[in-house]
């Protein structure tokens, strides 16, 4: 897979994880309520609520620096830019972000 | 109920911790001004700031006094289904990190503003930035009020004196810190806040029985019974399932939008600071929340074991109470600091937000020649303009301006985060679709809910107010006109859009870090249409009736 189109999958695939995480009474109206179904004393759909929504939310995270940072790596290494795609040559984009000034006002 | 009891029998107590704290923030503000060298200093800390320090301080800047005082009280009104829309506001950080905050970290802007200016041209820039200081100055607003009644209700103090005072004293410290100064305060008042909310709850949980008091966030779950025989509805759903897909188009997709969120991460010293910000942030705000809900839940089943139901102005002070009746004083004390804490680290954030779209971002466009020094002394004007203004206008608000702030991130879903997340992932979005959508997607948002024109208006009740059944018309239409409005302009506007095409290119691959340009990347058209398609049935089912 081309780095560009893991980049796609990466932030789409995290954009669900990140949903499911903090979304999760479409879970409960899919499956169901049950108050008798405990987790530590909690009705389930209650403690997936608190639970998930914080501490899978947070394992989401982790998960994505550590891709994210690797597929960062693989686009400004520019190897495959080099050879795959053949474009223009520009200088690294930095906080200084020089070259963004020169298109500064215009409409694009 | 008499509004004497919720007050501190002390006020000294309460007076003596703020003054304390104040001072500390001071103290913090003037050692940072003397970092303050230039206008990247003032409203992105120079971009110094580490991921741990960030994290506390965004936190920080999205805890507000609702935290405290509003959300223990509608959990009290809505039981679980409140639960479900604050947690997601987890998402935050997360998502706007995710989907534009290293690019734009990447391209060196101080705000949301400046992308769409570089992006689309200063007329977008103009639109963004009117909805932008809208949505911040309903939001200060609301927490300079809150501020002002909390030293009106909890120690007894006159309203009016108090805005004024505790509004000029914000302002000053703010000021005097910038950027640098409020990110450092803002990482104190975010441990303020965690301990406030956090050590006494597990004392009031100990008093009601808990057993896993010593981690409050999970540990009243021995107490289910009891509440399910004092109020068997408390854990169901209550609502249909339109009311939750209306908590992720409403507010999801709002909250990742907000600029001062956004400016936040933009002071991390480096991209992958910024996405180590995300972890840390969960973590801090997980745990927030997770205590919120733990004394939501305290304050339903102490309430229920009296036999009392509170009105809903008593419902605020939920979390006083229960540290009154089962805390020591000075413990009521700390958590009136924890509270104001909250409030001014969200201001903070807020201000130096609006100071600098008006003092880089507008003045830039209108003097672009400005020198920095220059620039930096419209900062300071423009950090103390807004705070006085603010201030102005909060002594006698506007009744619009005082809507609930969850109206205003249906707000920002329709007008603002299309023309952003849009314009960061695709080369083919131009300024007339993003400035159509936006301007559309947001006047129908106004023009629908009940707060302008109420005959106009669709639903009723909480979901009118709250903004939820006007977004899930208004979010779709703001990507779908977003969308085909730019490709109809691309198709009419023909040869002559080629220059502007390949300028986009050039900017919006580099901003995700390509070191070549292929011209080819982001330039699809198939997945903007599958969007459009996915928007349809959501708009279709919003323009049902409620």
């Amino acid at each position: 897979m081309s780095t560009y189109k893991k980049e796609a999958v990466l932030t789409i695939g995290f954009f669900v994880l990140y949903l499911l995480m903090a979304h999760t009474a479409p879970w409960a109206i899919i499956l169901g309520i049950d108050n008798s179904v405990r987790v530590l004393g909690y009705p389930l759909h209650y403690f997936v609520a608190i639970a998930v929504g914080w501490f899978g939310v947070l394992g989401v995270s982790i998960a994505w620096n550590h891709l994210a940072d690797k597929l960062d790596d693989e686009i400004t290494s520019g190897a495959e830019a080099l050879d795959e795609e053949g474009g223009i040559t520009t200088p690294p984009a930095g906080p200084g972000a020089s070259e963004f000034e020169q298109l500064k006002g215009k409409s694009l | 109920m008499n509004e004497i009891v919720w007050q501190l029998p002390n006020v000294w107590i309460g007076i003596g911790i703020i003054v304390a704290v104040f001072c500390l923030y001071y103290g913090v503000a003037f050692y940072s001004r003397s970092g303050t060298h230039t206008t990247a200093d003032l409203y992105v800390a120079g971009r110094s700031i580490g991921p741990v320090v960030n994290s506390l301080a965004a936190a920080a800047t999205w805890m507000s006094v609702a935290t405290f005082l509003g959300v223990v009280a509608l959990i009290q009104q809505l039981h679980l289904p409140f639960v479900y829309m604050w947690i997601q506001l987890i998402l935050s950080v997360p998502l706007l990190v995710l989907l534009y905050g290293a690019m734009f970290w990447r391209m060196g802007v101080f705000t949301s503003v400046s992308f769409v200016r570089i992006r689309y041209g200063q007329h977008a820039a103009y639109l963004a930035a009117a909805w932008m200081m809208l949505i911040m100055l309903m939001y200060m607003i609301g927490q300079f009020v809150g501020i002002a009644k909390v030293f009106e209700v909890l120690l007894g103090l006159p309203y009016m004196p108090s805005l004024i005072v505790s509004a000029l004293v914000i302002t000053g410290y703010i000021t005097i810190g910038g950027m640098k100064g409020a990110t450092y305060n803002d990482a104190i008042q975010m441990v303020i806040m965690m301990i406030a909310l956090v050590v006494p709850l597990a004392a009031i949980l100990q008093h009601l029985g808990a057993t896993g008091y010593w981690f409050p966030p999970l540990g009243y779950g021995n107490m289910t019974d009891i509440m399910l025989s004092k109020i068997p509805a408390f854990f169901d759903l209550k609502f249909d399932p339109r009311f939750y897909l209306a908590l992720f188009v409403a507010l999801t997709l709002g909250i990742l939008g907000l600029p001062q969120l956004a400016q936040r991460v933009l002071t991390s010293s480096s991209i992958k600071a910024a996405r180590r910000v995300v972890p840390w942030f969960c973590l801090w705000v997980g745990l927030a929340f997770s205590a919120t809900y733990a004394m939501g839940f305290a304050g339903v089943f102490h309430f229920a074991s009296l036999g009392q139901v509170l009105p809903p102005e008593a419902a605020d002070k939920t979390t006083l109470l229960l540290n009154l009746a089962y805390n020591p004083q000075w413990v009521s004390g700390f958590v009136i600091a924890g509270v104001l804490a909250a409030g001014v680290s969200t201001i903070a954030g807020l201000m130096i937000g609006v100071a600098t779209i008006v003092g880089h971002d507008i003045i830039g466009m209108l003097k672009p020649d400005l020198s920095d020094q220059k620039r930096l002394r419209w900062g300071y004007v423009g950090l103390a303009g807004t705070g006085i203004v603010s201030l102005l206008i909060s002594l006698d608000p506007p009744a619009f301006l005082i809507v609930s702030i969850f109206w205003a991130f249906g707000m920002c879903a329709s007008a603002v985060t299309p023309m952003i997340v849009l314009g960061a992932w695709s080369t083919r979005i131009n300024r007339v679709g993003a400035i159509s959508g936006s301007i559309i997607a947001g006047l129908f948002y106004i023009a629908l809910s009940p707060y302008v024109f109420p005959d106009f208006s669709i639903g009723s009740g909480l979901i009118a107010k709250l903004g939820f059944a006007a977004a899930l018309i208004t979010v779709p239409m703001g990507f779908i006109l977003t969308v085909s409005i730019s490709l109809a302009y691309e198709k009419l506007a023909g040869s002559a859009y080629q220059k502007v095409l390949t300028e986009t290119h050039d900017l919006v691959e580099k901003m995700h870090g390509w070191p070549k340009v292929s011209g080819t990347r982001y330039a699809g058209t198939q997945w903007l249409w599958i969007l459009c398609v996915l928007w349809v049935p959501v708009l279709i089912w919003g323009l049902q009736p409620w």
